[in-house]
């Protein structure tokens, strides 16, 4: 069930939201937690009732055997417990791949498994990854089955994030949850803006940019950078817009998610990006990949390259493909080239370092959404103008000898301006919401999001990150 | 200053029953409105199937799985080929009975899957006159419900195909339907329950006005060439799918590829088209392939075109010709 989807919007969510408090008025806390339990079933079995034992038995399975961990802090139990974790991940996510590999490597013919990736996988299993690793440090204290069961399968973060750790969402549980009608107000205006993100922003932006990545030619200069930027905004607004309507229903059912990004295309440099792009995978792999691989402590030359390793499962966690590896390395090149530059002690001008940071991310979603490497390849080559120059329509007077491009007409350059200088100057969704005042202009702004989400969406369906 | 609404407890109240009538609102207008033209009633001024988003896919399998005349033959392909009307083929296939089951910006596999539909519901297909042209296999476009498939074509529930509708994003779709409504003279006229073809209306009238200023505002005379987009490698999948079908079910098909403005045939150029013209033989296993791309004089093109794409349906005899003649 999407969000932008009718029976999510018309049916599912205005009963589940009912009926939780119609319970929580009654003072039926308990029940209220387990028939969200059983919704967030139904939401996932919606798309296929095949994998919801999976995560039913995912969840349960973890559950005892952080229980196991806290009681005995036995390390193989943690390894076994990760590397079950990880193993089933594996075999979902990455079989094909591997034996595809495996075939050109060694001339073998291995059949493919065909596997259709659990929607989410990647998400809740790093979840569970975290509750058995603090369970062994004995972080953990709170052992009920009922909200661990709530924290992992809670719908609105179930499937695309954000990835929670378990302290983010238990600890609200055991309190009696009461209704806030500023919270409800904040969860209304953050799912309009987030449908209106990602059905009328990431989805316009989608028509032009899908056909770029889809053309069967190298991209000229013109048409690689607008692919690139579009692609750019397309995902993040894609999977902002995801994540405000995550967070936002949870505050529906007064449930506060972490916040999971921070206007990125702010940041000034590479680390600065990923504090505030997709906060709580970055979170995940700071504390459960980096850290253990030494961080800092190990000297500058192994912090590089625990910095590299943390960025490369980063870009492997995506999926499982060259170009999502290709995608980590250069993540982990960047982070090693700004931890370079920290070191000259030079300091170079906001704009230039924001711009910097910008271009390099660009050129990184290149090869995020390129099809193969050598698509990424071909798309940079147009970056740098290496397969010639076609002018758009609207700057033809500018060279009227040179070809006109046939896939943009340059008015995207124009709308892609507009959504950049938004991005890069103006508060986010969050923030909005956090000074949301009870007003006319508020509730006229919410209506017409909402409004224009339903009525004006562009031709895209699923959110890029629920293949993840 | 922003007019307060109080406290919270008020305004999100507001907020929700905002949230609620907006999106009530959307099923209720798909309802009255109709945009798509699926939904069988005549609330607004009768005059149906004249808008642009009419789902002539949707309809045009419905008709001819419904009770009435039966049809053994179709004309498909895209706009270009809505406008020919199935009984200049008659001289051609005499014992044929043909219908236009054209579709705008058709691509190869809806109109597969939308013969299988036919297939499937029952409908005896003998004969297939197929008009191909290059620009169905670059366009990109995306598009919108208009384009959903029927049911029996798309392999989606009867139900779930009502709720795309009925919950379909249609608020441009919807003002066309209801100018489309209105208008003495609508852009085009689908005979979805006759013929299947279609009719230009406004552009027969503003060029009967005016024939000189219709051909200057769409020929302009120092319009800068254009490049064609490059080419969908899907499409020709989709493509070799399409006829591989046919000669699985026995069904004759006699392709050949339309006329092409000179405007378009530069955009191209005559590599690509030299080009097009061998894939889309090799594809479908084609000895021969009439080509009636450069059929029109270019001095004189822009008089028996509408626009750079679609040649009028007066040429329709002479295309005809080009297109079915012994090879």
């Amino acid at each position: 069930m999407l969000f932008n989807s009718p029976e999510f919007i018309y049916c599912f969510l205005p009963l589940t939201v009912g009926i939780w408090w119609w319970l929580q008025s009654l003072r039926l806390g308990v029940a209220a937690q387990w028939f969200l339990v059983a919704c967030a079933l139904l939401f996932y079995g919606w798309w296929d009732a095949g994998y919801v034992p999976l995560l039913a038995g995912s969840a349960s399975s973890n559950y005892w055997l952080g229980y196991a961990l806290a009681k005995t802090r036995s390390k193989s139990l943690l390894r076994l417990g990760v590397l079950l974790n990880i193993g089933i991940l594996c075999y979902f996510k990455y079989a094909d791949f591997l034996i595809e590999n495996w075939n050109s490597l060694s001339a073998h013919t291995v059949g493919l498994l065909h596997i259709v990736l659990p929607l989410g996988i990647s998400f809740f299993t790093f979840q569970v990854i975290a509750y058995l690793v603090d369970a062994y440090k004995g972080l953990v204290t709170d052992f009920n089955f009922r909200r661990f069961a709530f924290s992992i399968s809670f719908f609105p973060h179930l499937i695309a994030g954000p990835i929670l750790h378990y302290a983010d969402v238990m600890p609200q549980l055991s309190r009696r949850i009461r209704f806030d009608p500023n919270a409800f107000s904040q969860g209304l205006f953050l799912l309009a803006v987030g449908l209106f993100k990602k059905t009328a922003i990431a989805d316009r932006i989608a028509e032009t940019v899908d056909p770029m990545f889809a053309a069967d030619t190298a991209l000229p200069l013109f048409e690689a950078w607008t692919a690139a930027v579009g692609y750019g905004l397309q995902i993040y607004f894609d999977f902002s817009g995801y994540s405000d309507m995550a967070i936002g229903i949870g505050l529906l059912f007064a449930v506060r998610l972490p916040l999971n990004f921070n206007s990125p295309y702010q940041a000034l440099d590479i680390a600065d990006f990923w504090k505030r792009w997709h906060m709580t995978l970055s979170r995940f792999l700071r504390d459960y990949v980096y850290i253990p691989l030494g961080g800092n402590r190990a000297g500058f030359a192994k912090g590089i390259m625990a910095a590299a390793a943390t960025m490369l499962v980063g870009g492997i966690w995506h999926g499982a493909a060259w170009t999502f590896v290709a995608w980590g390395l250069l993540h982990g090149f960047y982070i090693g080239c700004h931890r370079l530059w920290l070191k000259t002690g030079v300091k170079l001008p906001g704009w230039l370092a924001s711009a910097l940071t910008f271009g390099c991310v660009t050129a990184a979603w290149v090869v995020f959404r390129a099809m193969s490497m050598g698509h990424a390849v071909s798309i940079w080559h147009g970056m740098a103008g290496l397969n010639g120059i076609a002018v758009p329509a609207v700057v033809n007077a500018l060279c009227p000898d040179c070809p006109p491009t046939t896939l943009i007409n340059g008015l995207e350059t124009i709308q892609y301006g507009v959504l950049l200088w938004w991005c890069r100057s103006q508060p986010n969704s969050q923030e909005e919401a956090q000074a949301l005042a009870p007003n006319a202009t508020t509730l006229a702004l919410v209506a017409s999001l909402f409004f224009f989400s339903l009525f004006l969406p562009g031709a895209h369906d699923g959110f890029i990150y629920w293949q993840f | 200053m922003a007019s307060s609404i109080g406290n919270f407890d008020r305004f999100y109240r507001l907020q929700a029953l905002a949230l609620a009538v907006v999106a009530l609102a959307l099923p209720l207008w798909n309802a009255v409105v109709n945009p798509y033209q699926v939904f069988h009633h005549a609330w607004l001024p009768e005059r149906t199937f004249t808008a642009p988003s009419t789902n002539e896919r949707y309809l045009k399998v419905a008709h001819l799985l419904s009770p009435g005349p039966q049809h053994d033959s179709l004309v498909i392909g895209s706009s270009i080929m809505g406008m020919i009307d199935p009984a200049l083929l008659k001289p051609y296939f005499s014992g044929h009975d043909f219908y236009n089951f054209s579709f705008l910006a058709a691509q190869p596999a809806e109109i597969l899957a939308s013969l299988k539909a036919l297939h499937k519901g029952g409908l005896p297909i003998r004969r297939i006159v197929y008009g191909i042209e290059p620009i169905a296999f670059t366009d990109t476009a995306s598009y919108g419900p208009a384009h959903v498939l029927h049911p029996l074509a798309s392999g989606n529930s009867g139900l779930t195909v009502f709720k795309d509708f009925l919950f379909a994003p249609s608020l441009g779709d919807g003002f066309t339907q209801l100018v489309s409504s209105l208008s003495a003279t609508p852009a085009v006229r689908y005979d979805i329950n006759g013929s299947g073809r279609y009719f230009l209306d406004r552009y027969d009238a503003e060029y009967m006005a005016d024939p000189s200023a219709y051909i200057a505002a769409h020929f302009p005379a120092k319009a800068k060439p254009k490049a064609a987009p490059p080419w969908v490698n899907q499409r020709f999948l989709e493509f070799a799918a399409l006829t591989a079908w046919l000669k699985h079910e026995h069904i004759e098909l006699s392709p050949y590829l339309n006329p092409l403005h000179p405007q378009v045939i530069a955009a191209y150029g005559d590599g690509r088209l030299a080009w097009f013209k061998a894939r889309i033989m090799a594809l479908a296993g084609l000895p021969a392939l009439p080509d009636c791309t450069r059929l029109f004089n270019p001095a004189t093109a822009s008089l028996d075109f509408y626009d750079l794409r679609h040649f009028k349906p007066e040429q329709s005899p002479v295309v005809l010709q080009c297109a079915l003649k012994k090879i």
